[in-house]
């Protein structure tokens, strides 16, 4: 299908003309933050080049789900498996950075055996992307191999060319979300084909993910993570915003008659995280906690998957309240030896 | 210039001389400061080695509280020099009397802080409006008159200016709207100087005080038992504010439980005066509720 333009006073109405067929997602600007809601929600839809405090990943993995709930009262004990999903969705506005972290979840995920309501909502998610230059000062995407400018895996590219949102189907799936829009969009003009043309990243691209060494045993004991303990206040906040985190914890809680199991984000940075039963807990300092955390995304997922757990959003590096960032550890990481530091009150 | 006349990047010279010299004649300490962070702004560092006390730094981005580090150095080794702002001297002045560090071990420099700026601009920060000095606090140095500087006074804490409403029905929709956007990461908490616990009872696997469902109710159990344990307590430095990725207004409740503290019992604050403990870690025989004695035996 050819690409489209809708005009910008006409998105709203057309997200909620899409919105009678299934659910529609859509960033939304409400008390002060922007995040993915289902409309029609309460606030503003924003498509802009503005990350969402949450990610994308809450659509897919989300802060808490229900597994299944159970009744034990008499005469009518039971067992009902919670539904991941009743229509089909379209997120909206979803950017380069956001979208590639689901390519990072898929083989953790999706792997024998697979997180059936992950499957699900992957399966019966249309994603309408928006093209992006990857300007924030805190942008560095075009470090990770990612495109914000024309996002892969999603099925339609929305292009702001002024006015107008250019529309351009990837897939099959997009095609069809522009078939439900046909007669509210127009052609594009050559202006407008050619702004979207010339639409390129500006992200850094000097960040080197690539240059992390590939043993791992000679970081294993780097100063690095000394410096980095003695200030991290292990709050996790990097861990719940960041998009490729996916560690969550399995709980059963009872009420009157009914349980329920739900499965909630957990973090690697919470001291209770690898903490045993029986008290043991095998990262009980910081340091090797923070370790943890920055060896998973950018060597022993690498190691497994062929690339870093990172798709330079960051988010980490924006809302750390001591100001550790990804992006410094990277750069760190990567000359190798890694400059001796203090060893701080970390432990 | 600051408003005692001195330039900053003298009293950031001053604090580096005086960290080096700390340093240098100390093997085996830290000095806990403010580096320039790469993304802006100023970040928490330990310095083990004079040669690195040029990293310092000290301006109106220097928000956090480094008291906070103290209670997880107590019972280690070493002298520690820290750099405290007036409000983050009382925060130190209730650790010490809390027994989260030795007064012995520290060596602790003043920074005559005028007023921190606004995140999102350059007036003043809402955390520094009705700010404090703590009275007779003995600093091992400063880098000018530790004095509480001219700066406005709150108004939100009275309930008729309250922005979360008059009526109980308001404010309950206002926290409802505010704490749908905390995640549960509890920054608030693990940034606070005053919580010190071990083990926090959010922490808790067996029993399991709190749900981690993060539902409203969930939420409002947490934030409810952290402000009331702060009740007295909170020095006001905002830190938990700052700390929050979700923007909640931690310091609304902070503050209206402060007021509380301070009409109930005549309390100036925590850390303000050397001979008053905060209210709510003390007990008195004088108290008309006073029960030890009527439940022993």
């Amino acid at each position: 299908m050819n690409p489209g333009c809708l005009d910008k006073a006409g998105i709203e109405d057309a997200l909620m003309h899409l919105a009678a067929s299934r659910d529609v997602f859509a960033p939304v600007r409400e008390g002060g933050t922007l995040e993915f809601r289902r409309l029609p929600a309460g606030g503003l839809v924003f498509l802009g080049p503005e990350k969402t405090l949450l990610p994308l990943k809450t659509l897919y993995l989300p802060m808490t789900e229900d597994v299944f709930s159970r009744c034990m009262k008499a005469g009518e004990t039971g067992m009902e498996i919670a539904a991941p999903m009743e229509r089909d969705r379209v997120v909206f506005g979803a950017l380069g950075c956001d979208i590639a972290t689901l390519h990072l979840l898929d083989p953790v995920l999706l792997g024998e055996p697979p997180d059936e309501a992950y499957r699900e909502r992957r399966e019966r998610t249309a994603i309408v992307a928006l093209a992006c230059k990857g300007e924030g000062p805190e942008c560095f995407c075009s470090s990770c191999d990612i495109d914000p400018a024309c996002p892969g895996g999603s099925d339609v590219v929305l292009t702001d060319v002024g006015d107008a949102f250019l529309f351009d189907a990837l897939t099959e799936k997009g095609s069809r979300i522009l078939e439900t829009l046909d007669g509210r969009l127009r052609e594009a003009t050559d202006d407008e084909l050619a702004t979207a043309r010339s639409f390129d990243s500006t992200a850094a691209d000097n960040i080197p993910l690539a240059k992390i060494p590939e043993d791992f045993a000679d970081l294993w004991e780097a100063d690095l993570w000394d410096d980095l303990a003695s200030r991290c206040i292990g709050c996790g906040v990097c861990t719940l915003l960041c998009p490729t985190c996916y560690c969550f914890d399995v709980q059963d809680e009872q009420r009157g008659t009914e349980s329920k199991r739900f499965k909630t984000w957990d973090s690697c940075m919470f001291s209770e995280f690898t903490r045993m039963a029986g008290g043991d807990n095998p990262r009980d300092t910081k340091r090797s906690r923070v370790r943890q955390r920055f060896l998973h995304k950018l060597q022993y997922y690498s190691s497994e998957h062929g690339k870093a757990a990172c798709v330079g959003c960051g988010r980490c590096r924006v809302h750390c309240p001591v100001g550790i960032g990804i992006d410094e550890v990277i750069t760190r990481l990567a000359r190798g030896k890694v400059p001796g530091e203090v060893k701080g009150g970390g432990e | 210039m600051s408003e005692h006349g001195m330039p900053e990047t003298t009293m950031e010279d001053n604090l580096r001389t005086t960290a080096a010299e700390f340093l240098g004649r100390t093997p085996g300490a830290c000095f806990i400061g403010y580096e320039a962070a790469p993304q802006g702004g100023t970040r928490p560092v330990f310095l083990r080695s004079a040669g690195d006390a040029g990293r310092l730094v000290w301006n109106r981005w220097c928000y956090a509280n480094l008291t906070a580090y103290l209670p997880e150095m107590n019972g280690g080794e070493g002298l520690i020099g820290i750099a405290v702002k007036g409000c983050d001297a009382r925060a130190l002045r209730e650790l010490v009397r809390a027994g989260q560090i030795e007064r012995a071990r520290l060596f602790v420099v003043g920074l005559p802080c005028t007023g921190l700026s606004a995140l999102d601009g350059d007036t003043l920060a809402g955390r520094c409006h009705g700010c404090m000095y703590p009275e007779d606090f003995v600093y091992d140095a400063t880098l000018g008159p530790m004095e509480t500087p001219d700066l406005p006074h709150r108004a939100d804490v009275a309930v008729e200016e309250n922005p979360a409403g008059k009526t109980v029905e308001e404010r309950r929709r206002f926290w409802e709207a505010e704490l749908d956007r905390c995640i549960r990461c509890e920054a608030c908490r693990k940034i606070c100087y005053a919580c010190y616990c071990p083990e926090c009872i959010f922490e808790k696997t067996d029993p399991r005080w709190s749900s981690r469902r993060r539902d409203h109710a969930d939420k409002f159990f947490f934030h409810a038992v952290r402000a009331m344990h702060l009740a007295g307590r909170c020095i006001g430095c905002g830190e938990c504010e700052r700390a929050c990725p979700a923007g909640v207004r931690l310091m609304l409740l902070n503050r209206s439980l402060q007021r509380d503290v301070e009409v109930l019992f005549g309390y100036r604050g925590a850390g303000v005066d050397e001979n008053v403990a905060p209210p709510l870690t003390t007990v008195s025989r004088d108290d008309p509720e006073f029960t030890v004695e009527r439940t022993s035996p």
